[in-house]
């Protein structure tokens, strides 16, 4: 079996660094970069099987290292600060496959890993919003605009507790495991 | 006194129906004269009061020494308030302390020397201007929530980035401590130092928000220049101005409450990053010289677009901003705070040595701090 190829993309030398520390395990190779134009011209020689980048970096941002490398030919999972949902988002709109929200924890990371190395994704012709309700539509739609649960919850006017309901019953309906996903189908 | 015309009788009616109060004593400190606007202030009715020691019109710590003060005077010639006046504390019959003003003066009766004293009560004014400036203090204190609260999520944001890397770090350590002690070691190492970055984040942030009492000591201004510009360092998490602090060549104490400079400078570099916004070439430069014997000033630059022409005659008003959501109190707040300091803090000219850079530049001047005499 060939070995793992992790790239991550972190202006912030101790989070690189220590997202390197945790991933570097037998059967893997990681390559750092402090910036979106070392990763891209990385990328020219040696493709990755798996990307960590970092959605806020000075001068060329997540956002932008995205649609550079757009179409992309490897799984990229985005480093996103808390409460920015808006940007990851629209990463995944772009083609990133999932992100996470620092700060996170190793098994955070190794989960949404294993999801890009399984590479599961939803059949897009058995994808069908029919069997949702409107009130699941209504969510199923403000979730792919990058909205937080209170603030659907206050666009929808009810309770933050009501639109978690509903957002697990679309989660189920529709096969998928968390927004990232949601959102990548529903671009489709 | 030659060219009086007073008679004995109108001297009596002024020194009766004065406003102010006029007492005399004598060279042991006793009270030969006091006036009914005395008995209003003290408490003490005149017949309390003449023939006794001036002393138990004033609080325990200079009562004890009062006698000496006239002796010292009557000796070596060296006045302490004759002829000068000053604000004292008097003491109340009933006890309290209040703030007066009082002026002596000094003449020779039979070859006796006399003093007299006219005393004005200031407790109402004190009272005012304590309550001034609390207000002010509490101004001051929202104008530094406000800063904080407006860099908010840049702060939360820089936070993250140690708690994520200690969060791995420790996770790595972890599995590394059995096959590779050492590696484990220099792991957790890692993560100290993450924590400690932490700290120093939230360490930066409470100086600003800590309420406190207005605490004015002796300050090195090099130290709070360079932790005002590492705050700004930090939210401008980007990281793409350079903020270029010059260091003091000299001795820049100045006494001074630190958290209200910092203040000044956190707002005045926090301006500075917002109007270079947007700019591929941000530059912001904090220099510090000494203007003349007496001043320290420490001027911060830009080179971003410069103060509309416009504003210019309004920049310092309260509500004026020339920023979009600006709340506008910013530069009015740090004003008052650099005035009440004995100093000020105006827009310098754009104009000016080559080496300048071509944005905003603000001049904060603050009284040098000397050694004691």
């Amino acid at each position: 079996m060939s070995e793992l190829k992790i790239a991550i993309t972190d202006d912030d030398e101790a989070v690189r660094e220590s997202l390197a520390a945790v991933l570097d395990l037998p059967g893997r190779v990681i390559a750092t970069h402090p910036h979106g134009l070392a990763f891209i011209e990385a990328v020219k020689s040696d493709t990755p099987d798996v990307a960590f980048l970092d959605l806020k970096m000075p001068q060329l941002s997540g956002l932008d290292t995205l649609r550079r490398l757009s179409p992309l030919s490897f799984p990229v999972i985005m480093v996103s600060a808390h409460g920015d949902i808006a940007t990851a988002v629209e990463a995944i709109r772009l083609g990133a496959f999932d992100f996470i929200e620092k700060p996170f924890t190793p098994v955070t990371v190794e989960a949404a890993l294993a999801r890009a190395i399984e590479e599961r994704e939803v059949p897009v012709d058995t994808l069908s919003l029919d069997g949702l309700t409107s009130r699941e539509r209504e969510i199923a739609e403000t979730l792919n605009r990058g909205l937080t649960n209170k603030e659907i919850a206050r666009e929808l006017d009810i309770s933050p507790r009501t639109v978690e309901i509903h957002r697990a019953r679309v989660f189920a309906k529709l096969g998928v495991r968390n927004v990232a996903e949601l959102v990548r189908i529903m671009s489709r | 006194m030659p060219g009086t015309t007073f008679a004995e009788g109108q001297l009596q009616a002024l020194v009766r129906t004065a406003v102010d109060g006029i007492l005399c004593i004598d060279r042991h400190g006793r009270v030969s004269l006091y006036n009914p606007a005395c008995e209003r202030i003290f408490g003490w009715t005149a017949e309390d009061v003449i023939g006794r020691n001036v002393s138990m019109l004033m609080p325990r710590r200079y009562a004890e020494r009062h006698d000496g003060f006239i002796a010292n005077y009557l000796t070596s010639g060296t006045p302490r308030i004759i002829g000068i006046g000053r604000q004292v504390e008097g003491l109340r019959k009933d006890g309290t302390e209040f703030a007066m003003d009082l002026s002596v003066g000094e003449f020779v009766d039979q070859g006796e020397p006399l003093f007299v004293g006219i005393v004005r009560d200031l407790s109402d004014r004190v009272a005012a201007e304590r309550r001034l400036r609390d207000l002010q203090a509490q101004l001051t204190h929202m104008g530094r929530v406000g800063a904080v609260a407006e860099m908010g999520s840049a702060l939360a944001h820089e936070l993250n980035q140690p708690l994520t890397a200690i969060s791995l770090f420790l996770a790595a350590s972890d599995r590394a401590l059995e096959s590779d002690p050492e590696k484990a070691r220099a792991l957790f190492a890692r993560a100290q130092d993450e924590a400690q970055r932490a700290g120093d984040i939230v360490r930066k942030i409470r100086q600003m928000v800590e309420r406190g009492d207005e605490e004015r000591r002796r300050v090195d201004l090099s130290e709070i220049v360079r932790d005002a510009a590492e705050l700004c360092r930090v939210v401008d998490a980007d990281g793409e101005a350079t903020i270029d602090v010059d260091e003091l060549e000299f001795d820049g104490t100045v006494f001074a409450d630190p958290t209200q400079i910092r203040q000044i400078m956190v707002n005045l570099v926090k301006n500075a990053l917002d109007a270079t916004l947007g700019q591929t070439d941000r530059r912001i430069r904090i220099r510090s010289y000494l203007d003349g014997p007496d001043d320290v000033c420490v001027l911060v630059e830009d080179n971003g677009p410069g103060i509309d022409p416009e504003l210019r005659p309004r920049l310092f008003a309260p509500f004026v901003s020339g920023k979009p959501d600006g709340l506008g109190m910013g530069l009015s707040i740090c004003r008052t705070i650099a005035e009440t300091h004995g100093g000020n803090l105006e827009l310098a000219d754009a104009a000016g040595a080559p080496d300048n850079l071509s944005g905003a530049r603000f001049l904060l001047r603050l009284p040098v701090e000397r050694d004691e005499e």
